[in-house]
């Protein structure tokens, strides 16, 4: 079934998973448990520390409308980014998996580009792009259409801006796998057959291509949702999200607690989707 | 026919320039002489590409997000690949809990496994330092080297280690003389993504820094929250033609070896 069966060997599997298992363990699992731990307030020294155990902080949390909200506000962000990048990417997949040459093996390079430069340039371009003395607001005075620049930075519009960008890579990639498995055949007896490019594309491509426009939109939403230097950086004062919330609740208020009773929420949420994930893709290697 | 793929055609074209934009437009701001950014650049000098080198903090996070990006992508290579060749031999156990376990630093948001890490640290006692980073670095390189290596692996026609071992190839042997030189561009492929992933990461390292052990990307994001001059654009344009640089060299070894 697979390659590697070289050795059925057990102790060679174990010496294959025992350096991975004890970096995972001391570098991930433990730090995953010393977090629980914090927003319960359990000062990790056993056995007093469960003398000091609280669930006041996730009480908190359940019962102050603004970090509900702030919960509200992040889901809603990532489905709204995800959908965007879907409608958006799709095209651009299309293309990528039908054209062959030159051109099209650079495009493919310039979608990989949001993945390998850096929040900081993509954030750092947004905020020249749209700030006050930007790009937008130069062109428009510069033009005369407007006296007064507009504002558009700082606010959840310029987060879906910059997230959608931010997340491109992630959402053509699967596309562009589960379109390229598709037989142009298909397409093209269902144009024979009478049907319109937008019938076609309705009743043909885009039910073949569900499982890839899935793994796209669940990694978008976990990108957005666990995203903090653009949303803090674009969004300003008025628009804040869970990560946004915890660098808040650590750097400002030095509540380590609660930051940690918002980060157990959002990791567990990013842990759901995540399964949801693997599941649909059902051992394929989408991304 | 025609018409829709030239309507597809003008929109994918559409899409790559404002894909690319945001950095030319941050090229154009690393040139401004002024001590604001603003657009139009007040002028075109190489003035922030000097100075940059005169600052301590930057040269400092450049020198340690190299040391960083390398050895976390070096380390998370050795980790990943192996874990790979288990994997990909299947089995209840590796499907439903260690790929799920290896691939969730991929799910998990940067910045609250930062926030365990600092918890971890300060728990333990140990002081921070740049393996503290390296640390945190090398978790979220596994997945992406983890997932690369075991597609090409599961793309591998089985019959080639077979063919080996008929012919009489020790385990071992069909390992270095098969497998290895099959999966070596994703795994070169993966080990410099990862290190792309530890170089320009703010969230994991951004509660575990300090003025010593601080990183590229962690220096230029409290620029960005500090002081927004053209400097921030500088370095962040440098910090770009580094990881062209290492792409291409990978890319470069790639080539002669496999």
């Amino acid at each position: 079934m697979t390659a590697a069966c070289y050795s059925a060997r057990r102790g060679v599997t174990f010496f294959l998973l025992a350096p991975v298992l004890l970096i995972v363990a001391v570098g991930y699992v433990l730090p995953s448990i010393a977090l629980v731990a914090m927003s319960f307030e359990l000062p990790f020294q056993w056995p007093e520390s469960f003398a000091t155990f609280t669930a006041r902080n996730y009480q908190k949390l359940a019962l102050d409308p603004y970090y509900l909200k702030i919960l509200a506000y992040t889901f809603a962000l990532g489905l709204v980014v995800a959908t965007i990048t879907a409608v958006a990417a799709f095209p651009v997949a299309i293309y990528l998996a039908r054209t062959r040459g030159r051109i099209a093996s650079l495009y493919a390079v310039l979608t990989f580009t949001p993945l390998a430069v850096g929040m900081n340039m993509l954030t750092l371009g947004w905020m020249v792009i749209l700030g006050r003395t930007g790009f937008i607001n130069s062109l428009l005075t510069g033009v005369g259409l407007i006296s007064d620049p507009l504002q558009l930075l700082y606010g959840w519009g310029s987060i879906v801006i910059g997230m959608a960008h931010v997340t491109f890579t992630f959402m053509v990639l699967p596309l562009e796998a589960v379109i390229r498995q598709i037989d142009p055949a298909l397409e093209k007896a269902a144009r024979m057959l009478g049907a319109g490019p937008v019938r076609t594309f309705l009743s043909v491509t885009l039910p073949l291509s569900m499982q890839g426009v899935a793994a796209g939109f669940l990694i978008v939403f976990l990108q957005v949702c666990g995203a903090f230097v653009l949303p803090l950086l674009l969004g300003g004062q008025s628009s804040s999200t869970i990560p946004i919330s915890i660098w808040e609740q650590i750097t400002v208020s030095s509540d380590r607690p609660f930051a940690s009773v918002l980060s157990v929420v959002l990791m567990a949420a990013s842990i759901v989707v995540m399964m949801i994930q693997l599941r649909v893709m059902r051992g394929k290697d989408l991304v | 026919m025609t018409g829709t793929s030239r309507i597809l055609r003008i929109y994918v074209g559409f899409v790559g320039i404002l894909l690319v934009f945001p950095l030319l437009i941050v090229l154009a701001v690393s040139f401004d002489p002024g001590s604001y950014i603003a657009f139009p650049p007040s002028g075109f000098s190489l003035k922030s590409y000097v100075e940059m080198w005169s600052n301590d903090t930057i040269t400092l996070a450049i020198k340690n997000s190299l040391i960083v990006g390398l050895i976390s992508s070096l380390l998370g290579t050795l980790l990943a690949v192996p874990a790979a060749l288990a994997i990909a031999r299947g089995g209840a156990f590796s499907e439903r809990v260690l790929y799920p376990l290896l691939l969730s630093p991929f799910a998990i948001p940067w910045l609250v496994y930062g926030l365990a890490l600092l918890f971890f640290w300060s728990v333990t006692g140990q002081p921070l330092s740049l393996w503290t980073i390296i640390l945190g670095h090398t978790v979220i390189a596994i997945p992406y080297i983890l997932r690369i290596t075991l597609a090409v692996l599961r793309d591998m026609p089985p019959n080639y280690v077979r063919a080996a071992r008929v012919a009489g190839a020790t385990p071992w042997n069909a390992f270095r003389h098969v497998v290895l030189p099959y999966i070596q561009p994703g795994i070169i492929a993966g080990a410099s993504f990862a290190f792309i992933v530890s170089f320009t990461n703010i969230p994991v390292s951004l509660f575990l820094t300090t003025a010593d052990n601080i990183t590229l990307p962690v220096a230029i994001f409290n620029y960005m929250i500090n002081n927004f001059e053209p400097m921030v654009a500088t370095v962040s344009v440098v910090q770009v033609v580094m990881i062209a640089i290492v792409l291409l060299s990978t890319r470069m070894l790639g080539a002669t070896r496999g």
